[in-house]
């Protein structure tokens, strides 16, 4: 497998992660009032970054079509969240192809290559998916969440 | 910056979340009774994890004593912990700088190869740092998101 492949592969291990824990959420602790940072807007936030980060510089990101203000009164469903998911999933396998990692990230706030702006991306997917495990785990007792390693379809393209 | 240089900044930022994890974590939180996996646990854990993979062979090196889930253990104290942190800090500009980042994986045998298990390494790091950071949520403390720690 060459390096894009291996990013891909990478991506969507991640992304099969935050998948299984939106997925095995419960209703009660997806918006907990009691939260600060409540379940889903952080699962939104997670897929909104893979999502702009993908681009090539910010002036070339357009908003997701049921984007709206995070931060405001009306909590993202978790279909929704999934299906910006697996609206993330087809920009990792379309995006990754095109771009130049060795050249700038095209973020300003980042001074590094898009080679390393794609591992820092990967890496704050696995960040907040370690936090919401550690939410469903705790309040939730569910010891039965998953690691995913790679993704086995762009393996197979060998 | 090359291939290798990006994985060692990568490392670094990673390994810097879980050392504030781990500094900021309350004596009380350390080795909490309630917990069935133990923070110590999980921190010792990522570090064996990172120190083993980032390995350029499986053999001539001492090994760690392998942290085993399910099992009760005497706490490993933070210093301790924080020693091997610093160890696999080491390890990171030492192996990575002589890895062929195309050859075979050597552990985990179902990745492509040496560069892909890197990036499940850092995946690995960074999901128990994250573990951590929310057990610590309730406490307070004063933990942050650590993008590169790339030196050219």
């Amino acid at each position: 497998m060459n390096t894009k492949q291996v990013i891909q592969s990478q991506y969507l291990a991640a992304l099969a992660m935050l998948k299984q824990v939106i997925e095995r959420c419960p209703e009660t602790a997806w918006d907990n009032p009691h939260d600060k940072f409540k379940f889903w807007s952080k699962a939104y936030h997670t897929v909104f970054f893979v999502h702009f980060y993908l681009q090539d510089a910010e002036k070339d990101f357009v908003e997701w079509e049921k984007h709206h203000d995070p931060d405001g009164d009306i909590p993202f469903t978790k279909d929704e969240v999934l299906e910006y998911l697996a609206f993330a999933k087809k920009q990792v396998m379309e995006r990754i192809p095109v771009t130049d990692l060795e050249a700038e990230s095209g973020f300003d706030w980042y001074p590094v290559n898009k080679l390393e702006l794609q591992f820092i991306n990967i890496r704050h997917i696995q960040q907040h998916t370690g936090e919401l495990y550690e939410c469903l785990g705790i309040r939730e007792n569910m010891e039965d969440l998953r690691w995913v390693g790679y993704n086995k379809k762009i393996q197979e393209q060998e | 910056m090359n291939t290798k240089q990006v994985i060692q900044s990568q490392y670094l930022a990673a390994l810097a979340m879980l050392k504030q994890a781990i500094v900021k974590c309350p004596p009380q939180v350390w080795d909490d009774p309630a917990d069935k996996d133990k923070f110590w646990f999980i921190a010792y854990h990522t570090l064996y994890y990172a120190y083993r993979y980032l390995k350029i062979a499986n053999q001539n090196y001492v090994r760690w004593k392998k942290p085993q889930y399910g099992k009760p253990e005497t706490a490993m104290p933070k210093d301790q912990v924080l020693e091997h942190l610093k160890t696999v800090e080491r390890e990171v500009m030492e192996q990575v700088a002589m890895m062929d980042l195309d050859g075979k994986s050597g552990y985990a045998g179902f990745l492509a190869n040496k560069l892909e298990l890197q990036l499940y390494n850092l995946r690995h790091i960074q999901h128990h740092a994250g573990e951590l950071y929310e057990r610590l949520r309730p406490y307070n403390v004063k933990i942050g998101w650590v993008s590169q720690r790339n030196k050219e």
